[in-house]
Protein backbone atom coordinates (compact mmCIF):
# COMPACT_ATOMS: atom_id res chain seq x y z
CA UNK A 1 0.00 0.00 0.00
CA UNK A 2 1.49 3.37 -0.89
CA UNK A 3 1.85 5.99 1.86
CA UNK A 4 -0.31 8.44 1.22
CA UNK A 5 -2.41 11.40 3.22
CA UNK A 6 -6.00 11.44 2.29
CA UNK A 7 -7.44 15.15 2.82
CA UNK A 8 -10.95 16.63 2.77
CA UNK A 9 -11.45 20.06 2.39
CA UNK A 10 -14.32 22.75 1.58
CA UNK A 11 -14.85 25.46 -0.37
CA UNK A 12 -15.04 27.21 -3.45
CA UNK A 13 -13.07 26.98 -6.53
CA UNK A 14 -11.69 24.02 -5.49
CA UNK A 15 -9.99 23.68 -9.23
CA UNK A 16 -8.04 26.77 -8.84
CA UNK A 17 -6.82 25.35 -5.18
CA UNK A 18 -5.83 21.99 -6.72
CA UNK A 19 -4.23 24.14 -9.71
CA UNK A 20 -2.04 25.69 -7.44
CA UNK A 21 -1.31 23.20 -5.14
CA UNK A 22 -0.51 20.42 -8.21
CA UNK A 23 2.19 23.24 -8.98
CA UNK A 24 4.03 21.92 -5.83
CA UNK A 25 3.18 18.60 -5.11
CA UNK A 26 1.62 15.57 -7.28
CA UNK A 27 -2.03 15.21 -5.98
CA UNK A 28 -3.59 11.70 -6.51
CA UNK A 29 -7.27 10.11 -6.75
CA UNK A 30 -9.07 13.39 -6.53
CA UNK A 31 -12.74 13.32 -6.06
CA UNK A 32 -15.69 15.89 -5.92
CA UNK A 33 -17.55 15.46 -3.17
CA UNK A 34 -21.67 17.63 -2.62
CA UNK A 35 -21.58 20.35 -0.40
CA UNK A 36 -18.63 21.90 -2.00
CA UNK A 37 -16.86 19.07 -0.32
CA UNK A 38 -13.75 17.17 -2.17
CA UNK A 39 -10.70 14.98 -1.01
CA UNK A 40 -7.75 14.19 -2.67
CA UNK A 41 -4.71 12.39 -1.78
CA UNK A 42 -0.54 13.47 -1.55
CA UNK A 43 2.00 11.90 -0.89
CA UNK A 44 3.02 11.38 2.81
CA UNK A 45 6.66 12.84 2.18
CA UNK A 46 4.42 16.35 1.05
CA UNK A 47 2.00 16.38 3.92
CA UNK A 48 3.68 19.40 5.52
CA UNK A 49 4.11 21.26 2.20
CA UNK A 50 0.37 20.73 1.68
CA UNK A 51 -0.34 21.54 5.44
CA UNK A 52 1.17 24.85 4.92
CA UNK A 53 -0.81 25.59 1.33
CA UNK A 54 -4.18 24.77 2.71
CA UNK A 55 -3.19 27.51 5.51
CA UNK A 56 -2.25 29.95 3.50
CA UNK A 57 -4.84 29.72 1.15
CA UNK A 58 -7.38 30.06 3.98
CA UNK A 59 -9.05 26.37 2.71
CA UNK A 60 -11.23 24.48 5.36
CA UNK A 61 -9.16 21.08 6.24
CA UNK A 62 -12.49 18.70 7.45
CA UNK A 63 -10.60 15.65 7.66
CA UNK A 64 -6.80 13.85 7.13
CA UNK A 65 -6.22 10.71 7.17
CA UNK A 66 -3.14 8.74 6.54
CA UNK A 67 -3.08 5.29 4.43
CA UNK A 68 0.17 2.97 3.98
CA UNK A 69 2.63 1.55 6.23
CA UNK A 70 4.42 4.49 7.58
CA UNK A 71 1.03 6.41 8.30
CA UNK A 72 0.49 2.85 10.32
CA UNK A 73 3.79 2.91 12.30
CA UNK A 74 3.39 7.13 12.73
CA UNK A 75 -0.03 6.27 14.40
CA UNK A 76 1.86 3.39 16.74
CA UNK A 77 4.75 5.58 17.66
CA UNK A 78 2.02 8.91 18.51
CA UNK A 79 -0.03 7.09 20.84
CA UNK A 80 1.04 6.88 24.78
CA UNK A 81 -0.65 4.08 25.26
CA UNK A 82 0.72 1.80 22.68
CA UNK A 83 4.63 3.13 23.35
CA UNK A 84 4.33 2.83 27.01
CA UNK A 85 2.60 -0.90 26.22
CA UNK A 86 6.01 -1.84 23.89
CA UNK A 87 8.19 -0.02 26.53
CA UNK A 88 6.70 -2.21 29.31
CA UNK A 89 6.73 -5.48 27.24
CA UNK A 90 10.83 -4.85 26.08
CA UNK A 91 11.23 -4.16 30.21
CA UNK A 92 9.27 -7.04 31.26
CA UNK A 93 11.11 -9.15 27.90
CA UNK A 94 14.75 -8.19 29.13
CA UNK A 95 14.46 -8.55 32.71
CA UNK A 96 12.97 -12.04 32.37
CA UNK A 97 15.95 -13.18 30.18
CA UNK A 98 18.19 -13.26 32.95
CA UNK A 99 16.29 -15.47 34.99
CA UNK A 100 15.48 -19.24 34.67
CA UNK A 101 11.98 -20.18 34.91
CA UNK A 102 11.53 -23.94 33.75
CA UNK A 103 13.62 -26.71 34.85
CA UNK A 104 12.97 -29.89 32.17
CA UNK A 105 14.20 -33.22 32.82
CA UNK A 106 14.98 -35.82 30.28
CA UNK A 107 16.16 -39.44 31.23
CA UNK A 108 14.79 -42.91 31.45
CA UNK A 109 13.92 -42.76 35.29
CA UNK A 110 10.89 -41.15 37.34
CA UNK A 111 12.50 -37.33 37.09
CA UNK A 112 9.92 -35.71 39.57
CA UNK A 113 11.87 -36.16 42.50
CA UNK A 114 14.77 -34.55 40.30
CA UNK A 115 13.23 -31.67 39.51
CA UNK A 116 11.79 -31.10 43.15
CA UNK A 117 15.43 -31.12 44.49
CA UNK A 118 17.37 -29.09 41.89
CA UNK A 119 14.04 -26.42 42.36
CA UNK A 120 14.79 -26.80 45.80
CA UNK A 121 18.82 -26.16 45.35
CA UNK A 122 19.02 -23.60 43.59
CA UNK A 123 20.44 -20.56 45.40
CA UNK A 124 18.27 -17.99 42.85
CA UNK A 125 16.79 -18.38 39.64
CA UNK A 126 19.21 -15.23 38.54
CA UNK A 127 20.71 -17.32 35.57
CA UNK A 128 24.51 -15.59 36.52
CA UNK A 129 23.70 -17.26 40.08
CA UNK A 130 23.40 -20.49 39.00
CA UNK A 131 26.60 -23.32 38.98
CA UNK A 132 25.88 -25.78 37.10
CA UNK A 133 28.87 -27.88 37.77
CA UNK A 134 27.40 -27.52 41.47
CA UNK A 135 23.80 -29.16 40.36
CA UNK A 136 24.89 -32.42 38.32
CA UNK A 137 27.42 -32.58 41.51
CA UNK A 138 24.63 -32.52 43.93
CA UNK A 139 22.04 -34.74 41.77
CA UNK A 140 24.74 -37.44 41.64
CA UNK A 141 25.44 -37.56 45.34
CA UNK A 142 22.13 -37.28 46.37
CA UNK A 143 20.55 -40.15 43.52
CA UNK A 144 22.61 -43.05 43.31
CA UNK A 145 20.14 -44.15 40.24
CA UNK A 146 21.96 -41.47 38.51
CA UNK A 147 24.99 -42.60 36.19
CA UNK A 148 25.78 -39.10 34.51
CA UNK A 149 24.10 -36.19 34.20
CA UNK A 150 24.28 -32.65 32.30
CA UNK A 151 23.19 -29.55 33.08
CA UNK A 152 22.68 -26.49 30.65
CA UNK A 153 21.02 -22.93 30.73
CA UNK A 154 18.58 -22.53 27.20
CA UNK A 155 16.63 -19.67 27.11
CA UNK A 156 14.65 -19.27 30.41
CA UNK A 157 15.16 -23.31 30.81
CA UNK A 158 17.66 -25.48 33.33
CA UNK A 159 17.80 -28.39 30.74
CA UNK A 160 18.71 -31.63 32.39
CA UNK A 161 19.76 -34.84 30.75
CA UNK A 162 20.02 -37.96 32.96
CA UNK A 163 21.31 -41.27 32.37
CA UNK A 164 19.92 -44.41 34.51
CA UNK A 165 22.40 -46.70 35.57
CA UNK A 166 21.77 -50.20 35.25
CA UNK A 167 21.52 -52.07 38.11
CA UNK A 168 22.49 -56.08 38.59
CA UNK A 169 18.68 -57.85 39.20
CA UNK A 170 20.04 -58.91 42.30
CA UNK A 171 20.48 -55.34 43.70
CA UNK A 172 17.01 -54.33 41.81
CA UNK A 173 15.70 -54.92 45.22
CA UNK A 174 11.44 -56.31 44.83
CA UNK A 175 10.25 -58.79 42.85
CA UNK A 176 7.32 -59.73 41.57
CA UNK A 177 5.72 -63.03 42.26
CA UNK A 178 5.53 -65.25 38.60
CA UNK A 179 1.99 -65.78 37.86
CA UNK A 180 -0.23 -68.04 35.36
CA UNK A 181 -1.30 -66.39 32.29
CA UNK A 182 -4.09 -68.08 31.34
CA UNK A 183 -6.63 -71.25 32.94
CA UNK A 184 -5.32 -74.22 32.26
CA UNK A 185 -3.59 -77.57 33.48
CA UNK A 186 0.23 -78.27 33.70
CA UNK A 187 1.64 -80.36 31.36
CA UNK A 188 5.64 -79.71 32.10
CA UNK A 189 7.78 -77.37 34.31
CA UNK A 190 11.31 -76.35 33.54
CA UNK A 191 12.36 -74.06 36.53
CA UNK A 192 15.17 -72.12 36.47
CA UNK A 193 14.77 -69.57 39.57
CA UNK A 194 12.81 -69.28 42.78
CA UNK A 195 10.62 -71.64 44.36
CA UNK A 196 7.57 -73.54 42.45
CA UNK A 197 4.44 -73.77 43.58
CA UNK A 198 2.60 -75.87 41.53
CA UNK A 199 3.17 -79.46 40.23
CA UNK A 200 2.36 -81.07 37.10
CA UNK A 201 -1.62 -82.30 36.85
CA UNK A 202 -2.48 -79.05 39.01
CA UNK A 203 -5.16 -77.19 37.05
CA UNK A 204 -5.21 -73.05 37.39
CA UNK A 205 -6.94 -70.59 37.00
CA UNK A 206 -5.33 -67.01 35.27
CA UNK A 207 -3.64 -64.76 38.07
CA UNK A 208 -2.54 -68.20 40.12
CA UNK A 209 0.82 -67.90 41.61
CA UNK A 210 2.78 -70.07 39.81
CA UNK A 211 6.50 -69.93 41.01
CA UNK A 212 7.80 -67.45 44.16
CA UNK A 213 10.64 -64.89 44.28
CA UNK A 214 13.50 -66.60 46.29
CA UNK A 215 15.25 -69.55 46.85
CA UNK A 216 16.60 -71.00 49.85
CA UNK A 217 20.27 -71.74 49.35
CA UNK A 218 22.19 -74.86 50.88
CA UNK A 219 22.53 -72.81 53.82
CA UNK A 220 19.41 -72.88 54.56
CA UNK A 221 18.97 -69.18 53.92
CA UNK A 222 16.18 -67.58 52.01
CA UNK A 223 17.83 -65.45 49.08
CA UNK A 224 15.33 -63.27 46.79
CA UNK A 225 15.66 -63.78 42.94
CA UNK A 226 13.62 -63.06 39.82
CA UNK A 227 11.50 -66.01 39.09
CA UNK A 228 12.30 -67.40 36.00
CA UNK A 229 10.52 -70.87 34.90
CA UNK A 230 8.81 -72.66 31.41
CA UNK A 231 5.25 -74.21 32.57
CA UNK A 232 3.57 -75.62 29.95
CA UNK A 233 -0.43 -76.01 30.12
CA UNK A 234 -2.92 -77.12 28.12
CA UNK A 235 -4.95 -74.59 27.69
CA UNK A 236 -8.38 -74.53 26.98
CA UNK A 237 -9.91 -71.83 24.38
CA UNK A 238 -13.71 -71.79 24.54
CA UNK A 239 -16.72 -70.14 22.95
CA UNK A 240 -20.61 -70.64 23.41
CA UNK A 241 -23.14 -69.56 21.11
CA UNK A 242 -27.15 -69.07 21.66
CA UNK A 243 -29.67 -70.47 19.42
CA UNK A 244 -33.15 -69.30 20.27
CA UNK A 245 -35.63 -71.88 18.27
CA UNK A 246 -38.75 -69.07 18.16
CA UNK A 247 -37.91 -65.44 18.88
CA UNK A 248 -39.06 -61.73 17.75
CA UNK A 249 -37.07 -59.67 16.36
CA UNK A 250 -37.46 -55.59 15.16
CA UNK A 251 -36.83 -54.41 11.70
CA UNK A 252 -36.54 -50.65 10.77
CA UNK A 253 -38.91 -50.00 7.62
CA UNK A 254 -37.33 -46.49 6.59
CA UNK A 255 -39.68 -44.12 6.89
CA UNK A 256 -38.83 -41.32 9.29
CA UNK A 257 -39.82 -38.34 11.24
CA UNK A 258 -36.85 -36.18 12.41
CA UNK A 259 -37.97 -33.11 15.10
CA UNK A 260 -35.23 -30.59 15.69
CA UNK A 261 -34.86 -27.31 17.44
CA UNK A 262 -32.17 -24.68 17.38
CA UNK A 263 -30.95 -23.42 20.38
CA UNK A 264 -29.06 -20.70 21.67
CA UNK A 265 -27.36 -21.54 25.14
CA UNK A 266 -30.51 -23.00 27.20
CA UNK A 267 -33.29 -20.78 24.97
CA UNK A 268 -35.17 -22.57 22.34
CA UNK A 269 -35.01 -20.48 19.19
CA UNK A 270 -36.99 -22.59 16.76
CA UNK A 271 -38.27 -25.67 16.65
CA UNK A 272 -40.05 -28.15 13.98
CA UNK A 273 -42.33 -30.84 15.57
CA UNK A 274 -44.27 -32.85 13.23
CA UNK A 275 -46.85 -35.44 14.40
CA UNK A 276 -46.06 -38.58 14.79
CA UNK A 277 -47.95 -40.97 13.34
CA UNK A 278 -46.17 -44.47 13.80
CA UNK A 279 -47.35 -47.75 15.81
CA UNK A 280 -44.22 -48.85 16.42
CA UNK A 281 -40.97 -46.59 16.51
CA UNK A 282 -36.94 -46.60 17.65
CA UNK A 283 -35.32 -42.87 18.61
CA UNK A 284 -32.33 -41.59 17.97
CA UNK A 285 -30.87 -38.20 19.68
CA UNK A 286 -28.25 -36.09 18.57
CA UNK A 287 -26.71 -32.31 19.29
CA UNK A 288 -24.61 -30.27 16.85
CA UNK A 289 -22.81 -27.32 17.40
CA UNK A 290 -23.78 -24.27 14.38
CA UNK A 291 -21.21 -22.04 15.35
CA UNK A 292 -17.33 -21.94 16.26
CA UNK A 293 -17.54 -18.55 18.68
CA UNK A 294 -18.79 -17.97 21.70
CA UNK A 295 -20.80 -14.62 20.62
CA UNK A 296 -23.51 -16.71 19.27
CA UNK A 297 -23.53 -20.48 21.32
CA UNK A 298 -26.22 -21.91 18.53
CA UNK A 299 -26.58 -25.16 18.50
CA UNK A 300 -29.59 -28.04 16.91
CA UNK A 301 -30.89 -30.94 18.66
CA UNK A 302 -32.49 -33.56 16.67
CA UNK A 303 -34.73 -36.38 17.69
CA UNK A 304 -35.40 -38.77 15.05
CA UNK A 305 -38.22 -41.25 14.83
CA UNK A 306 -37.46 -44.13 12.47
CA UNK A 307 -40.44 -46.91 11.96
CA UNK A 308 -40.03 -50.24 13.30
CA UNK A 309 -42.59 -53.30 12.73
CA UNK A 310 -41.78 -56.50 14.64
CA UNK A 311 -41.49 -60.02 12.89
CA UNK A 312 -41.36 -63.04 14.32
CA UNK A 313 -38.60 -65.87 13.40
CA UNK A 314 -39.16 -69.70 13.70
CA UNK A 315 -36.01 -71.96 13.12
CA UNK A 316 -35.74 -75.06 14.26
CA UNK A 317 -32.02 -76.18 16.15
CA UNK A 318 -31.55 -79.37 14.11
CA UNK A 319 -32.30 -76.84 10.56
CA UNK A 320 -29.05 -75.07 11.26
CA UNK A 321 -27.00 -77.29 13.96
CA UNK A 322 -23.97 -77.87 11.89
CA UNK A 323 -23.45 -73.78 11.07
CA UNK A 324 -23.41 -73.03 14.38
CA UNK A 325 -21.26 -75.46 15.69
CA UNK A 326 -18.82 -74.82 12.47
CA UNK A 327 -19.70 -70.64 13.74
CA UNK A 328 -19.05 -70.88 17.14
CA UNK A 329 -15.93 -72.76 16.13
CA UNK A 330 -15.13 -70.14 13.64
CA UNK A 331 -14.71 -67.61 16.94
CA UNK A 332 -12.55 -70.02 19.02
CA UNK A 333 -10.19 -70.10 16.69
CA UNK A 334 -9.70 -66.09 16.92
CA UNK A 335 -8.12 -66.81 20.58
CA UNK A 336 -5.31 -68.55 18.72
CA UNK A 337 -1.62 -67.68 18.75
CA UNK A 338 0.64 -67.33 15.60
CA UNK A 339 1.97 -70.86 14.78
CA UNK A 340 0.16 -72.76 18.07
CA UNK A 341 -0.92 -76.21 17.08
CA UNK A 342 -3.79 -77.48 18.45
CA UNK A 343 -3.72 -80.91 20.37
CA UNK A 344 -7.59 -81.41 20.36
CA UNK A 345 -11.37 -79.83 19.96
CA UNK A 346 -14.48 -80.84 20.60
CA UNK A 347 -17.65 -79.41 21.17
CA UNK A 348 -20.76 -79.75 23.60
CA UNK A 349 -24.68 -78.78 22.97
CA UNK A 350 -26.94 -78.47 25.58
CA UNK A 351 -30.25 -78.14 24.67
CA UNK A 352 -33.38 -76.45 27.16
CA UNK A 353 -36.84 -75.40 25.70
CA UNK A 354 -36.73 -73.17 23.21
CA UNK A 355 -32.97 -72.17 23.70
CA UNK A 356 -30.23 -74.54 22.40
CA UNK A 357 -26.40 -73.87 23.91
CA UNK A 358 -23.34 -74.89 21.80
CA UNK A 359 -19.90 -75.10 23.62
CA UNK A 360 -16.12 -75.31 21.40
CA UNK A 361 -13.73 -76.01 23.22
CA UNK A 362 -10.10 -76.45 21.61
CA UNK A 363 -6.72 -77.95 23.58
CA UNK A 364 -3.84 -75.95 22.78
CA UNK A 365 -0.22 -76.60 25.24
CA UNK A 366 0.88 -73.10 26.04
CA UNK A 367 3.54 -71.54 28.23
CA UNK A 368 1.58 -69.89 31.09
CA UNK A 369 4.83 -68.52 33.19
CA UNK A 370 5.04 -65.86 30.54
CA UNK B 1 -27.41 25.57 -30.32
CA UNK B 2 -24.27 23.43 -32.44
CA UNK B 3 -23.73 20.29 -30.42
CA UNK B 4 -20.66 18.33 -31.13
CA UNK B 5 -21.68 15.53 -30.16
CA UNK B 6 -24.86 15.49 -30.89
CA UNK B 7 -23.71 16.58 -34.64
CA UNK B 8 -21.28 12.92 -34.96
CA UNK B 9 -23.55 10.89 -33.48
CA UNK B 10 -25.88 12.40 -36.09
CA UNK B 11 -22.83 11.16 -38.97
CA UNK B 12 -22.21 8.15 -37.88
CA UNK B 13 -25.61 7.31 -37.19
CA UNK B 14 -27.25 4.84 -34.40
CA UNK B 15 -25.78 1.26 -35.45
CA UNK B 16 -22.83 2.32 -34.02
CA UNK B 17 -24.26 3.98 -30.80
CA UNK B 18 -22.24 1.82 -28.70
CA UNK B 19 -19.03 4.11 -30.11
CA UNK B 20 -19.84 7.03 -28.12
CA UNK B 21 -21.76 5.81 -24.91
CA UNK B 22 -18.17 5.20 -23.03
CA UNK B 23 -16.08 8.48 -22.69
CA UNK B 24 -15.19 10.99 -25.26
CA UNK B 25 -12.32 13.66 -25.63
CA UNK B 26 -11.42 16.15 -27.41
CA UNK B 27 -8.03 17.74 -28.01
CA UNK B 28 -8.34 21.78 -29.27
CA UNK B 29 -4.92 22.74 -31.17
CA UNK B 30 -2.82 20.81 -28.25
CA UNK B 31 -3.45 23.43 -25.71
CA UNK B 32 -7.27 22.33 -24.58
CA UNK B 33 -8.37 18.90 -23.48
CA UNK B 34 -12.17 17.92 -23.09
CA UNK B 35 -13.32 14.90 -21.38
CA UNK B 36 -16.71 13.30 -21.28
CA UNK B 37 -17.30 10.74 -19.02
CA UNK B 38 -14.33 10.08 -16.61
CA UNK B 39 -14.68 8.60 -13.37
CA UNK B 40 -13.13 10.23 -11.19
CA UNK B 41 -9.34 12.20 -11.22
CA UNK B 42 -6.22 9.63 -9.97
CA UNK B 43 -3.54 12.45 -10.85
CA UNK B 44 -2.98 16.08 -11.03
CA UNK B 45 0.00 17.67 -11.85
CA UNK B 46 1.37 20.17 -13.79
CA UNK B 47 3.53 17.75 -15.98
CA UNK B 48 0.78 14.71 -16.07
CA UNK B 49 -3.18 14.68 -15.14
CA UNK B 50 -4.52 10.75 -15.52
CA UNK B 51 -8.30 10.04 -15.03
CA UNK B 52 -10.68 6.71 -14.89
CA UNK B 53 -13.20 5.82 -17.47
CA UNK B 54 -15.07 2.64 -17.67
CA UNK B 55 -12.89 0.07 -18.92
CA UNK B 56 -9.43 1.83 -18.34
CA UNK B 57 -7.89 4.65 -17.40
CA UNK B 58 -5.89 8.01 -19.54
CA UNK B 59 -2.82 9.53 -19.11
CA UNK B 60 -2.34 12.82 -20.44
CA UNK B 61 1.17 14.17 -20.74
CA UNK B 62 2.28 18.12 -21.03
CA UNK B 63 3.40 20.99 -20.04
CA UNK B 64 1.94 23.81 -17.53
CA UNK B 65 -1.04 21.95 -17.68
CA UNK B 66 -3.94 22.70 -15.11
CA UNK B 67 -7.95 22.07 -15.05
CA UNK B 68 -9.99 24.65 -16.33
CA UNK B 69 -13.43 22.98 -15.41
CA UNK B 70 -14.55 19.56 -13.46
CA UNK B 71 -17.50 18.44 -12.93
CA UNK B 72 -18.71 14.53 -11.78
CA UNK B 73 -18.38 13.48 -15.56
CA UNK B 74 -16.61 16.34 -17.44
CA UNK B 75 -13.27 17.92 -16.89
CA UNK B 76 -11.32 20.30 -19.15
CA UNK B 77 -7.34 20.70 -18.86
CA UNK B 78 -5.41 23.63 -20.46
CA UNK B 79 -2.14 24.22 -20.79
CA UNK B 80 0.45 22.55 -23.77
CA UNK B 81 -0.92 18.87 -24.06
CA UNK B 82 2.04 16.40 -25.89
CA UNK B 83 0.22 13.27 -25.12
CA UNK B 84 -3.15 11.45 -24.54
CA UNK B 85 -2.60 7.48 -23.90
CA UNK B 86 -5.32 5.49 -22.99
CA UNK B 87 -4.52 2.60 -20.47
Amino acid sequence: MKNRSKIVIKGLNQEKILNNLSKQVKIYNFRKNENFLCEFEVDYKNRKKVDKFLTESNVEVLSVDGKGVLNGLKKIFSSIGILFGLALCVLIYTLQYFFVWNINIYGLMETEEIKTYISNNLPSRLKSKINIKEIELGVRQKFKEVSSISVAIIGQSLIVNINQSQLPEELEGDFEVLKSSFDGQITEINLVQGTLNCKVGDIVKKGDILVFPYMVDSQGERRDVKPKAEIMADVWLSETTQHYDYFMTKKRTGKKITNSQIMLGNMVVYENNCKLEFAEYEVEESEEILTKNLFLPLRIKKKTYFETTTFEISQPFSEVKDEIVENTRQKALQFLQKNEIIKKENFVIKQGYNLSEVTYTITVTRNIGG
Amino acid sequence: MFNFFSELKSKIGDANIDLYNEFNIINVSGKLLYVEGHNGLTILSPTTIAFKIKRGRVVVDGENMFLKELTDNTLMIQGKISKTEIF
